[in-house]
């Protein structure tokens, strides 16, 4: 079968000359981690973005330099401002590995709308990281800041979302994908997780901000940021951005607590939380029943209470489900005091009653100030951690009797 | 064409050279015992090993007689005590006139009253005399008669049934094939005694006369394969056959490919399992290694003691090798694809540390790669050539020492030793040899065009490569069955090795006829109280 | 020798030609016109599908296990079977383009970034010529071992992104929007079932009518099934205005794939599961535009025309598709339309015409008999 050995003779040949066009050495290209797209006054857009410097943090030796490198580049659009970082970056930049995507708040206030066509477009990105608001700042500053323990600062910006996420809630993780559904979209809008830092801005840049065990400069979470459209309007406080991830089902697990009789607090950590919302119109308006159910253990118990006895559970259990009626409740009033429909009880309607939402689906801002929301949250306590009766008293009895 | 006609011209003249020659052998023997023996000495050009010894029979009017002989080839003590001990002893007192009055009388008495050995033949011309004075028989010629005696008493030094020592098994038969066909097909019979194993033998290489045998059980056998086997022998023409590799490349489907059509071995078991498969082996005498054809793709990744240990284990095994097979063929390819290419498909955690190790390094990821994939077949082939008490320690040693002070060096990155070795280890893995050699040529194709094309040329390679298996067939058998054509039946017995007592029948291409193997019930344990 | 392919394969072949090109281009269309309900679009354009198959199996009946190319000639004459047999062959041709472009296309702008689409389209071309001659039983037999891989694919990545599914991206369930789920049902036939067409071509090869007949429908019926599945799930995960916004949903649905969070990001897998369809689906309009053309020219030999055909299938995708908006406009609106004229209304033309045919031939035979009779 000499044809086949022609064949490949012609292929190899075909390959020899060609060459190799798309191919990129691991030396010669960098990768970014991290991306802060601000407002400039005189181009319009000023990207930074953060790259990781591979030996600092996985060679053999490690010296005190800095784990990550900062660029930044102006533009007339996002795109020119991107590919101008070549100018500043000795390598190619590679965004594939992009962790977070970082909008200074005076940006997202103006608009986000060409950035998030420009990171869906651009075949160079990948729509897996997650994207914060550096809020009272420049998401400049804040990309700036290095920090312990997770070497790329990005990194640990991702990973405290996502624990936080898990383990406290007032956070939500925000992925392209999402953002682009819900801005696109009637009937729901956009939220996104701001991050704001303590300090002074120019310690953060050095490394002597990792040096000590209390750093200067730390990055903090805060709660979620409220948007119309593609701008930014506000910020949920700590309370309300709980009771919207209640509303949202997107509570995974969370610490809450009840006051007791006596002044004392149980803390009660919630396993479980699963929400449904019904749309339905009442006399031509639109109402929202929003049922949860919520697991929780008992957690701490600062009090003296018997928890063998089920009424003393079912008081716990009434406490707590007014107390998350409230926090849905307070929500859902900040929403309306921003007019954005952040839940997305729009498409909950579109879906429930679609003949109906058709009509008002024109002008639903001014509906959504007018939906009824009513809240129905049943708790559930599930076990009482590993003791029924709280050592509480046994450590009030033992420093009573002796005082 | 037009080329492969001037080859065949050049071909046929060159037989008949062949033929003027073997012609010229072609000379009946004379009545002389001494024009017989100088002609003798003459055609084999006076050869320090052949050796005469002349005697006579009878006292009174002796007839002169001879024996000749290849030294070495022979066992002194057979002609001794079974051919000249009788002749000679026998007749020594008598006047051979007397007791046999005429030498046409005295050639029969010698033939059925002397010789008591089991092989004698009688021959008449120099041709056959020549044949078997070479393969070591012993001429015994009389003066008077124009015919003579081949007696069967070689006794060339032979080496023993020892074990295998290129596939070996942990559980499992340990003898091997010898380089003497007799005593290989013995190994053979002894393991299937059954009247329909035939054998057919043949004697090719116009120099070399070897003797290839042709093996397989009538009624299991597909004819059409047998035919097709003795017709493609046929038409080979050749000098010399030194070994199994020579028939192989002669009679095998397709030349250009990487990949083995006919299987090899040296254990008989292997062989025997084959027979009884619907397989036609081919024994070549001179060489311990047996060919089995038609060798399906699957069968190279099929080792012996599949079928000796339990199933679950071989299945697990299989498995691991096609593992095994891919890793070998594609590791170093995947690798400078993902690093010079597809860098977002890599964890992020991990490509740094990658990146780290890059760093400083003079060569592209696959000069790289090319540079240790070639260091490391210098060195297994020099591992291979080395004293073997030195080999195995030389090639591990050298190519520790090698990767290791190449990457203290900054010559090569850490991971590129860890890609080679894999690869390298995941080669050795194969039960047969001649796969690992096509998946070593494979390699480097597919790295020129994983830098070429990434893993798109990757998996242009894949397909290029399997659209040439799917093309390929062994004796009429498609290559990659049964997976293209898919033969259901068979799959019992292909990626996984299903409990024996579901391998009822037979592999479905290979032959189409007596194809229940057989008939055990799982076994149940007698339920009792 | 002769070649032939058994049912097995040939079913194969027929789902690697329903889905190549069309399982990526799919689940946007149908959301861009079915909306939410765009599954249920696919569903439909499958049933309706099989309607078409239908139609193709009785073309296979008129056959009689000669080559389409024959059958045409012998029903409509020699001068215009001749010039049905160029315009189907031009229609075969134009699907063959369509798919070498935009398989490179799709590699220069997601996976290889910066290498030319010449040079994808020509590694492709060079591997189909090669497929092509190696003949039709290789290209049946490689399909047979792929099929596995691309079913396991894509039925992994469903099940991997399933997590992220929302139901309420397919709510309301056929309230809004019910015209624009029929309607979008007929581009998605366009780029699936009406292709099948080009199969035809090479039935003749299929070692029993029977087993072609039933290979086409069960092939169908699979592939619908798979399509039907991959939408479900691009609107499921994706969501409908992404499913629509994306040229490659598909693509985007394996971005979400992570395993373990550590084997993420291999959606280069679901390229391929796209890559290997949409390649035996150039081959076989290869292989049938090069049975047409040896008909044409009463060649015996059909190697003759492949270099040629690679040459032009090469420089037809270079020079023929401008760039990747016009084809989307063209396929979801224009293409439509030559598919219907070539791959339905041609159809209906030879059965008719075939059948026509027979009876009249039945007719003038029982009369020449009656007559013979008649007279005698």
């Amino acid at each position: 079968m000499s044809t086949l050995f022609k064949l490949f003779i012609s292929l190899f040949i075909c390959i020899s000359l060609t060459g190799c066009w798309s191919s990129e050495e691991l030396t010669e290209i960098t990768l970014a981690t991290g991306l802060a797209i601000d407002k400039d006054d005189e181009d319009g857009f000023k990207v930074t973005i953060q790259v990781v410097n591979p030996t600092e943090i996985a060679g053999d030796q490690i010296s005190n330099r800095s784990s990550v490198v900062i660029y930044s580049a102006t533009g007339k659009t996002i795109f020119e401002a991107i590919r101008k970082l070549t100018k500043a970056s000795p390598r190619r930049v590679h965004l594939s590995h992009l962790q977070v995507v970082i909008f200074g708040e005076e940006f997202a206030r103006e608009g986000i709308g060409e950035t998030i066509d420009y990171l869906v477009r651009d075949h160079g990105f990948r729509t897996d990281f997650h994207m914060v608001i550096a809020k009272d700042t420049t998401g400049e500053e804040l990309i700036s800041v290095i920090t312990p323990l997770e070497k790329i600062p990005a990194q640990r910006i991702t990973a405290s979302i996502q624990s936080s996420q898990n383990f406290w809630a007032p956070t939500k993780e925000v992925q392209l994908y999402e953002l682009f559904e819900s801005m696109t979209s009637t009937g729901k809008e956009a939220v996104m997780t701001g991050v704001y830092m303590v300090g002074d801005p120019e310690i953060g840049k050095t490394v002597q901000n990792v040096t000590q065990s209390d750093p200067p400069v730390k990055t903090r979470l805060n709660s979620i940021g409220i948007f119309n459209g593609d701008k930014l309007i506000g910020w949920l406080s700590e309370k309300e951005s709980k009771g919207f991830n209640y509303i949202t089902n997107n509570i995974n697990n969370t610490v809450g607590w009840v006051e007791c009789e006596d002044g004392g607090k149980i803390s009660l950590e919630t396993t479980n939380s699963d929400t449904k919302l019904k749309g339905s119109f009442v006399n031509g308006h639109p109402k929202i029943t929003v049922e949860t159910n919520i697991t929780v253990n008992v957690g701490e118990i600062s009090c003296s209470i018997d928890l063998s006895i089920p009424e003393s559970i079912k008081e716990i259990e009434k406490k707590l489900e007014q107390k998350t009626v409230d926090l849905i409740n307070s929500s859902v009033n900040a929403a309306k005091e921003f007019n954005s429909d952040i839940f997305g009880f729009g498409s909950v309607l579109r879906k429930s009653q679609p003949k109906q939402w058709e009509k008002i689906k024109g002008n639903w801002p001014e509906h959504f100030q007018q939906t009824e929301i009513k809240a129905n949250v049943t708790i559930e306590i599930n076990q009482s951690g590993s003791i029924t009766t709280p050592i509480y008293d046994d450590v009030m009895e033992k420093t009573g009797s002796g005082g | 064409m037009a080329m492969k006609h001037r080859i065949r011209k050049k071909n046929n003249t060159k037989r008949i050279e062949i033929d003027n020659i073997s012609s010229h052998f072609d000379v009946n023997l004379s009545n002389e015992l001494e024009a017989n023996k100088k002609e003798v000495f003459r055609l084999l050009g006076n050869s320090s090993d052949v050796e005469t010894r002349a005697f006579q029979l009878g006292k009174i009017h002796p007839v002169n007689a001879a024996i000749i002989f290849l030294e070495g080839l022979i066992d002194k003590e057979i002609v001794q005590n079974y051919l000249l001990n009788p002749i000679i002893n026998d007749l020594r007192g008598t006047n051979a006139n007397e007791k046999i009055p005429d030498v046409q009388q005295l050639y029969q008495y010698i033939k059925n009253f002397n010789i008591t050995t089991a092989e004698l033949t009688e021959i008449s011309n120099f041709k056959t005399l020549l044949q078997h004075l070479l393969a070591g028989d012993t001429i015994l010629l009389i003066d008077g008669v124009n015919k003579g005696f081949a007696v069967g008493a070689r006794g060339a030094k032979e080496r023993g049934v020892e074990e295998p020592t290129t596939q070996r098994v942990v559980r499992g038969p340990k003898d091997a094939f010898t380089e003497t066909i007799s005593v290989n097909i013995a190994l053979i019979r002894k393991r299937i005694k059954d009247p329909n194993l035939w054998l057919e033998s043949f004697v090719y290489g116009t120099k070399t006369q070897t003797k290839v045998t042709i093996a397989y059980i009538h009624g299991i056998v597909n004819p059409g394969v047998v035919e097709e086997v003795k017709s493609r022998l046929d038409k080979m023409d050749i000098d010399a056959i030194l070994e199994s590799g020579y028939v192989e490349e002669l009679i095998q489907d397709e030349t250009y490919t990487p990949f083995p059509t006919m299987i090899n071995s040296e254990r008989p078991d292997a062989i025997s399992a084959g027979l009884l498969e619907g397989k036609v082996a081919i024994l070549v005498d001179g060489t311990p290694f047996v060919l089995l054809v038609p060798a399906l793709f699957l069968d190279f990744f099929q080792s012996n003691e599949d079928y000796y240990q339990r199933s679950d284990i071989s299945s697990l095994i299989r498995a691991l090798r096609f593992i095994a097979f891919f890793l070998a063929l594609l590791t170093p390819s995947t690798y400078i694809a993902l690093t010079t290419f597809h860098q977002e498909m890599i964890p992020t955690t991990l490509l740094i540390s990658l990146a780290a190790q890059r760093e400083g390094i003079p060569f592209p990821a696959v000069v790289e790669a090319l540079l240790m994939e070639v260091t490391f077949e210098i060195l297994r082939e020099a591992g291979i050539r080395l004293p073997s008490a030195v080999g195995s320690a030389i090639s591990i040693v050298g190519a520790l020492v090698l990767g290791q002070a190449a990457v203290d060096a900054g010559i090569v990155s850490a991971t590129m030793v860890i890609v080679v070795s894999l690869t390298a280890i995941s080669s050795f893995i194969f039960p047969s040899y001649n796969l690992a050699i096509s998946v070593r040529m494979l390699r480097f194709p597919f790295m020129i065009m994983a830098a070429t094309f990434g893993l798109f040329g990757i998996f242009i390679g894949l397909l290029i490569l399997t659209l040439h298996l799917s093309s390929l067939r062994s004796f009429g058998i498609p290559y990659m069955s049964p997976f293209a054509p898919f033969i259901s039946n068979d799959q019992k017995d292909a990626v996984f090795r299903a409990p024996r007592w579901k391998l009822r029948t037979r592999p479905r291409l290979i032959n189409q006829r007596n194809t229940i193997r057989e008939d055990s019930q799982r076994p149940m344990p007698d339920k009792k109280g | 020798m002769i070649e032939k392919i058994d049912g097995r394969q040939f079913t194969i072949l027929v789902i690697m030609n329903t889905l190549g090109a069309s399982i990526i281009f799919i689940p946007s269309i149908a959301a861009s016109i079915g909306k939410e309900n765009g599954w249920l679009t696919v569903i439909i354009a499958t049933l309706s599908g099989l309607l078409i198959i239908l139609l193709y199996n009785a073309i296979i009946n008129q056959q009689m296990e000669k080559s389409i190319f024959s059958l045409i000639e012998e029903t409509f004459g020699k001068w215009l079977g001749f010039m049905l047999i160029i315009f189907f062959n031009g229609y075969i041709y134009l699907n063959a383009v369509a798919n070498v472009w935009s398989i490179g296309d799709f590699m220069s702008l997601q996976i290889l970034m910066g290498t030319p689409e010449e040079a994808i389209e020509l590694l492709i071309v060079i591997t189909a010529l090669i497929a092509v001659r190696y003949g039709m039983e290789v290209i049946g037999r490689t399909a047979e071992v792929f099929i596995p891989f691309t079913l396991f694919f894509a039925l992994l990545v469903t099940i991997l992104v399933m997590k992220d599914a929302n139901i309420e991206n397919i709510q309301p369930v056929f309230q809004l929007n019910r015209i624009g789920t029929f309607v979008g049902a007929l581009p998605i036939i366009g780029i699936t079932y009406l292709e099948l067409f080009i199969l035809l071509g090479m039935t003749h090869k299929v070692n029993r009518p029977k087993s072609a007949k039933r290979g086409l429908m069960l092939g169908g019926f699979i592939s619908g099934g798979i399509l039907s599945i991959i939408t479900f799930a691009c609107i499921m995960v994706l969501g409908v205005k992404a499913t629509t916004h994306y040229t490659y949903p598909i693509y985007a649905l394996g971005q979400r794939i992570s395993i373990m969070d550590f084997f993420e990001r291999i959606e280069i897998l679901v390229a391929f599961i796209w890559f290997f369809t949409i390649f035996f689906k150039i081959c076989i309009s290869y292989y049938v535009l090069e049975t047409g053309l040896n008909h044409l020219f009463k060649l015996k030999d059909n190697k003759t025309f492949s270099i040629p055909l690679a040459l032009l299938l090469f420089f037809g995708a270079t020079i023929m598709v401008p760039n990747t908006f016009n084809a989307y406009s063209f396929i979801s609106g224009p293409y439509f339309v030559v598919s219907f004229v070539f791959a339905f209304i041609l159809p209906v033309c030879i059965l008719l015409a075939s059948i026509a045919r027979k009876k009249v031939k039945k007719m003038t035979k029982n009369g020449t008999e009656q007559s013979k009779n008649g007279s005698g």
